[in-house]
């Protein structure tokens, strides 16, 4: 089974994550299963739990054109910076790092960050909805090659 | 690395982690001796005073519940009993036992996060809670199944982990089902199991032994742990109700700071959160939890700050007994809140956040609108007793290598896990030697 997972606040751009998981929700790709997790720590391990696969959506800030779909893989070891561990829980990266260290990570996976622009603006900016097409695009596709690979694996 | 220029000494540390917020810690020392010591939180103020002014007393428990991402039920604790004193609102024992409910699971998550995450990897020698989990797997999968379960405690009760939208004046806008609560009763069991091989983890860590002249301050109830209840006590004596706070307590604007610094008045500094709370009420542990306490080496009433990460490992045990035991007498209450009516009005409440006392004032008008609002985090007041730890801290600091200076310094902060953003951020690290 594979897990898609949207991750973001419920602001402007912040909300990309969210969104896509919605869109995705609507009609999911089979034997997929679609969360939206809002902002959910170090909960995000836990939702590793059961899958052969995952997939995150979240907003992301590289410095790109707003809208922009980065497409990584989720076992890449720069992605698992401890980041800011505060009393206010684990951000997406450090709860990647944690899941590594503690042997959770999913076997497969894909992390897709949609870069926004102006996270402070009530809603989700034109370029970064663009980008969020992109990315529900994105991973029904990544979906039909995993589950491709996983029935005809030679 | 230290640097010599004259007689001055700087030592420049970048931003201290494993803590709430940013802030910056200086340091300037003479001859040995600490001329200057300032621990400046210099995050921007948020306002959350001025947002509720004009907004409708039904409003605040929502509005509040976002000051914090951690202890979003202690701050909709408090400022439901502020407005409740207001409109004279009977609270049903159920709904009571419910809201005591809501706060184990706030203890229970805020604490697994602060012991596994926060403060255990500053006595096993690991830089971040991913090296403590590459060294200590079994206990961060046990912390993070600790965790979980006061958070599901908040989800039944508040709709959602985080921000929770269930409390409201008079009680929740919905309650469980016995069957629901029950649905909870057997990860709280194994919690349990949990909870207690945590305690005795981390009462075997080698914890620096500093004995400290502080002066305690909680709640406290003569029939139960103080959560949402109780007087204002403390270790030099202080007894007041929670609506005198002003009579005992002065807040005070320290230039370097954004956030108010808090005294006794006629004393100085007090210390907030799980080690004030077990050290003045000990008793109310119950005899269970108590006798787990005296087997572990770690002696209660204790004055050296480091063993709050004992006193949070107790209270966690402690909230998850509570809530088994609250979960198993439940009846549900014949309405989920009770109705009020707004009056113009006064009211002040106190409860105990994970971090410590929790106070808020409200004045509304006879339509429920509030017309002043007033907010003072356990952060805020404890800043004045975190520099006077590091100022006993200080000639300890300048006699160590640049990284174990950090190391002590941070140490010594985390151990009152600090919110600085409810307080309103924290740690840069610049020492001046002369």
């Amino acid at each position: 089974m594979i897990r898609i997972i949207g991750i973001g606040s419920p602001f402007g751009d912040d909300a990309a994550g969210l969104e896509a998981a919605q869109q995705l929700s609507i009609a999911p790709p089979p034997d997929t299963e679609v969360v939206v997790a809002d902002r959910p720590g170090a909960a995000l391990i836990d939702l590793f739990d059961g899958a052969d696969a995952v997939i995150l959506i979240d907003a992301a800030r590289s410095g790109a054109p707003a809208g922009t779909v980065h497409d990584l893989d989720l076992r890449t070891r720069t992605l698992h910076a401890i980041g800011v561990v505060s009393s206010h829980d684990l951000g997406v990266s450090a709860a990647l790092g944690l899941a590594a260290a503690l042997g959770r990570l999913p076997s497969y996976g894909r992390v897709l960050g949609i870069e926004a622009s102006e996270a402070s603006r009530a809603s989700i900016t034109p370029d970064v909805r663009t980008g969020v097409s992109v990315a529900v695009t994105r991973a029904r596709e990544w979906c039909a090659t995993y589950r491709s690979r996983s029935e005809h694996p030679y | 690395m230290p640097s010599s220029k004259g007689k001055t000494k700087t030592i420049h540390v970048g931003m201290l982690t494993r803590v709430e917020g940013e802030g910056k810690l200086h340091l300037t020392v003479d001859g040995g001796r600490v001329v200057d010591l300032r621990f400046e939180i210099f995050e921007p103020p948020r306002f959350f005073e001025a947002l509720l002014r004009g907004r409708h007393a039904s409003e605040a428990a929502d509005i509040t519940a976002r000051i914090c991402g951690i202890c979003p039920v202690a701050y909709q604790m408090s400022a439901l009993h502020a407005l409740e004193r207001i409109y004279r609102v009977e609270i049903d024992p159920s709904v009571r036992a419910l809201r005591r409910l809501f706060y184990c699971g706030e203890w229970i998550e805020s604490h697994a996060l602060h012991i596994h995450m926060l403060a255990a990897p500053d006595f096993l020698g690991c830089e971040s809670i991913v090296t403590l989990a590459e060294k200590h797997r079994a206990a961060v999968e046990r912390g993070l199944r600790i965790k979980r379960a006061g958070n599901n405690i908040i989800k039944l009760l508040g709709g959602r982990s985080v921000h929770p939208v269930g409390a409201c004046i008079g009680g929740f806008t919905r309650v469980p089902r016995p069957a629901e609560l029950a649905a909870l009763h057997d990860e709280l069991v194994s919690t349990r199991d949990a909870a207690v091989a945590c305690l005795h983890w981390v009462a075997g860590f080698d914890l620096p032994d500093r004995r400290l002249d502080i002066e305690f301050v909680s709640l406290h109830h003569p029939d139960e742990y103080p959560m949402n209840d109780g007087r204002v006590v403390s270790s030099k004596g202080l007894n007041c109700a929670q609506d005198e706070f002003d009579d005992c307590f002065e807040e005070h604007q320290a230039p370097h700071s954004n956030a108010l610094h808090a005294k006794v008045k006629g004393r100085g500094p007090y210390f907030l959160g799980p080690l004030a709370r077990v050290n003045l009420n000990f008793d109310q542990l119950g005899p269970d939890v108590a006798s787990l306490a005296r087997d572990i080496g770690v002696s209660f009433p204790n004055s050296n700050p480091y063993t709050s990460i004992v006193a949070r490992a107790l209270e966690t045990l402690y909230a998850t007994d509570e809530a088994l035991r609250i979960i198993d007498a439940y009846e549900p209450p014949a309405t989920s809140a009770s109705a009020f009516t707004p009056r113009a009005g006064i009211g002040r409440a106190i409860t105990e956040a994970p971090r410590g006392m929790l106070y808020q004032a409200y004045e509304t008008d006879d339509r429920g609108i509030i017309r002043s609002a007033r907010i003072v985090p356990p952060t805020s007041q404890n800043q004045a007793q975190m520099e006077a730890d590091l100022r006993e801290l200080a000639p300890a600091i300048l006699e160590r290598s640049q990284a174990d200076a950090i190391h002590l310094c941070e140490t010594a902060i985390r151990n009152y896990d600090p919110c600085i953003s409810c307080a309103t951020h924290f740690l840069k690290l610049d020492i001046v030697r002369r």
